[in-house]
């Protein structure tokens, strides 16, 4: 073996021993190795502060961590030194930033064998359309407004042992209702898996395999994260997403393989029931994947794609595929700028249906059925403004013929299942949108944010709850799937006809608008 | 001005400025002696004592991002108080992990002329190998590095860069692994030198990242120089 004889490990040393007295007087230690060298002092801040942000160059160690947002004080003796891990899978550089990644950096609960966690996600929205039923649509992050909601409260964690591991979280709260009912794969055959699994949202287990830089195979139901947001609104820009997200699967069922061939790059195969489903709809299993690639830490790209699913109720011929592109992009950081960060994202969405009486293109030409397919975008930029206040704002675009990743209006309780006579989404049915967002963030901790954004949307086909709402008189009467008269008694038939509802008060319409205006305001909570 | 340069004063100047002046600067390389030699190797233009920043702890959600769980470091719930829900307030001390320490890291523009002759006068064994037409910068007392990884240069490589205003960055074409006393690393960066700096680039910065470590180092040319030749 070399060895090296230098005098720099004797000031190594000193520095250490330094530091360490300087630790015992509550000296942060930092600071102290410095002092026992006063070019280091001056020389090591300045390149860092003035470094380009296309450099993963993290910020230096702060002097002053009052604020509860840096993660640790230093107050105790000092440690060893870290090792340099290039290893981890893109434990590299600060994630911390991006869209869909909590920014904590300390765990409040985490243990050998398990590690803690606990979200609350509450909201008060108020909406310019003011329906009279509370009733919000068209979006999973919020069912209610003009109240309290409780959107969200998970609890669970990781198990993790040897190399084995496991994950449940659960998701008590309004999501349990919202979420679930846009999948009407359970209605296949018996056992109701959607009242088996609706109030977890993760649950899996797994093996980790010391393979390059690892190997997972990990079997039950995990997060999608197509459409680039995450289902928990913490770790979003915004509260509302795009189309392109809420829109698009926020799980899958069924087993994945994450391969990680440098600490910068993920290949992740799936084998799943569905398009977020529990179930499998027809007599296909779907395949899809993700490619997740971390060049440097300003930069992140994610490849998602899904194939071969067969997705709708009782029509076994129709496949879907689907491609969700998304980039994030940290352009710069700057510690002690009034702006301190800036970021953003782009995301491109196209998918589409064949089969089962629709095509993905060219529909209606030369005879052929329909063209059932989607296209949206979305883009977000983010301004922290030290690291307890951010500004995000942006918005997307959606267009999706047929309209097979609409949410359905929960008109009189419709859902995935039952569908509405009042929306339907049948081939040929249009559906266009944009939206966009203006959200402010206070965090006052690196566990807490409250937010107020205000959100615009618009759809070219009367989508959203207007002020007469979307709930029969009296109440749902229990036959979503049909027509609804004025007395609140079902028509009995999806069909409208004259004279129907006659001895009833005529039909009842519920009352859906193209555009929706919201104030929403949350405290979120993540441990 | 005879009498100045007759006075007592005028050779008294003289020396006393020749003492102040650095050693490089004071003396041909010849003339070096050892201490002469392990000053230059502790503080120059050519050698830098550095604390690197640390990146801020993986959460558990990049960890499993990563395919991993669990890092065994959860700070407990003392950490909270009423300021961690307003922000108003002092926050609690209770809880709060230990801090993990930085060492200082020495970076040496290793491929300057000073800089060998230094290690030489100074009895320095096995210094890095040189490649012919390359700079060459080390970082030395690098901490938790397994020097027999393959892979690891290729990584290193990717993240390393001289820069200077306008021009374009150049990045590492090749990164050696040295093993030291203490399991600590010596890591030896080259860069080609197919342009050459000169003193009109006033500042070269020395970028690395070293997993969990990030390094920046200013080099001033201007300071560089032996007898008015730039020693890179």
């Amino acid at each position: 073996m070399r060895t090296t004889m230098r005098t720099k490990g004797r000031s190594v040393l000193i520095a250490g021993l330094l530091a360490g007295l300087a630790g015992q007087f509550g000296i942060q230690t930092a600071k102290a190795q410095q002092a026992t060298d006063p070019a280091t002092k001056a020389e090591s801040s300045d390149p860092a502060a003035a470094t380009p942000a296309s450099t993963p160059v993290a910020s230096p160690t702060p002097d002053a961590p009052a604020d509860p947002q840096t993660p640790a004080t230093p107050a105790a003796p000092p440690a060893t030194p870290p090792p340099v891990d290039l290893d981890t899978p893109f434990a590299y550089a600060d994630f911390t930033w991006m869209l869909s990644n909590p920014r904590n950096h300390d765990e409040v609960l985490d243990g050998k064998y398990f590690s803690g966690e606990f979200r609350v996600d509450t909201n008060f929205m108020y909406d310019y359309n003011h329906p009279i039923d509370h009733t919000l649509d068209e979006t999973t992050e919020g069912e209610r407004t003009g109240e309290f909601v409780i959107q969200a409260l998970g609890v669970g964690g990781d198990f993790h042992a040897g190399n084995m591991q496991g994950r449940i979280l659960t998701q008590f709260g309004a999501v349990a209702t919202a979420v679930p009912r846009n999948d009407a794969s359970y209605s296949l055959g018996q056992w109701q898996l959607n009242d088996a699994y609706r109030y977890l949202t993760e649950m899996w287990g797994g093996y980790h395999i010391n393979y390059k830089h690892g190997l997972n195979i990990q079997v039950g139901d995990f997060l999608s994260y197509i459409g680039l947001f995450s289902y928990y609104s913490f770790d979003n820009w915004t509260y509302q997403p795009s189309y392109v997200s809420s829109n698009t699967p926020w799980f899958f069922t069924g087993m994945r393989v994450q391969f990680f061939p440098t600490n910068k790059l993920k290949f992740e195969p799936w084998y799943i029931n569905g398009w977020q489903t529990y179930a499998k709809y027809n007599g296909r299993l779907a395949l899809g994947g993700q490619i997740l690639w971390r060049p440097t830490g300003n930069w992140d790209f994610v490849w998602n794609t899904y194939t071969l699913g067969r997705d709708v109720l009782y029509n076994p011929y129709r496949s879907r595929y689907h491609a969700d592109w998304s980039q994030e992009y940290k352009f710069f950081e700057h510690p002690a700028s009034f702006i301190t960060r800036a970021a953003m994202t782009a995301t491109e969405d196209f998918g589409c249906e064949t089969g089962g009486g629709v095509v993905c293109t060219h529909g209606g030409v030369n005879g052929r059925p329909p063209a059932q397919n989607f296209t949206g975008i979305m883009a977000y930029q983010r301004l922290w403004f030290g690291e307890k206040f951010a500004f995000s704002y942006g918005g997307g675009v959606v267009s999706n013929p047929g309209r097979y990743l609409a949410l359905l209006p929960p008109i009189n309780g419709a859902t995935a299942t039952s569908g509405t006579p009042y929306f339907t989404e049948n081939p040929g049915d249009k559906f266009r949108g944009y939206d966009f967002q203006l959200s402010f963030d206070y965090m006052p901790s690196q566990w807490v944010t409250w937010k107020v954004e205000f959100t615009q949307r618009g759809a070219q086909q009367p989508l959203f709850v207007g002020p007469g709402g979307v709930t029969p008189p009296g109440g749902n009467n229990g036959s979503p799937q049909y027509y609804a008269c004025n007395d609140g008694t079902s028509a009995g038939t999806a069909t409208l006809s004259p004279g129907l509802c006659g001895n009833d008060g005529g039909v009842w319409q519920p009352n859906l608008v193209k555009q929706e205006r919201r104030w929403i305001f949350s405290l979120m909570v993540k441990l | 001005m005879q009498t100045i340069l007759k006075s007592p004063i005028f050779p008294l100047s003289v020396m006393l400025l020749m003492a102040a002046a650095p050693v490089w600067k004071s003396k041909q390389m010849e003339q070096w002696s050892e201490d002469d030699a392990k000053l230059i190797l502790t503080n120059s233009p050519w050698v830098k004592k550095v604390t690197p920043a640390l990146l801020p702890r993986l959460n558990e959600d990049q960890r499993r991002q990563g395919g991993q769980m669990g890092g065994g470091d959860g700070i407990g719930m003392e950490a909270f108080t009423p300021a961690t829900l307003t922000g108003v307030g002092a926050s609690s001390t209770a809880g709060k992990r230990r801090p993990t320490r930085v060492a200082t890291l020495e970076i040496r523009w290793e491929s300057a002329r000073a800089v060998r002759a230094a290690e030489v006068k100074a009895h320095e064994e096995d210094p890095p190998a040189l490649a012919d037409g390359s700079y060459v910068v080390a970082i030395y007392d690098v901490p938790g590095i397994d020097v027999n990884q393959t892979a690891l240069p290729f990584q290193l490589k990717k993240d390393a860069f001289l820069k200077v205003e306008g021009k374009k960055d150049r990045r590492a074409s090749r990164v050696d692994l040295l093993p030291q006393d203490g399991g600590l690393a010596t890591v030896v960066f080259m860069f080609p030198r197919s342009e050459e700096f000169t003193t009109q680039d006033k500042r070269i910065t020395f970028i690395a990242q070293l997993g969990r470590l990030s390094v920046a180092q200013y080099f001033y040319t201007e300071e560089m120089t032996i007898q008015g030749k730039l020693e890179l």
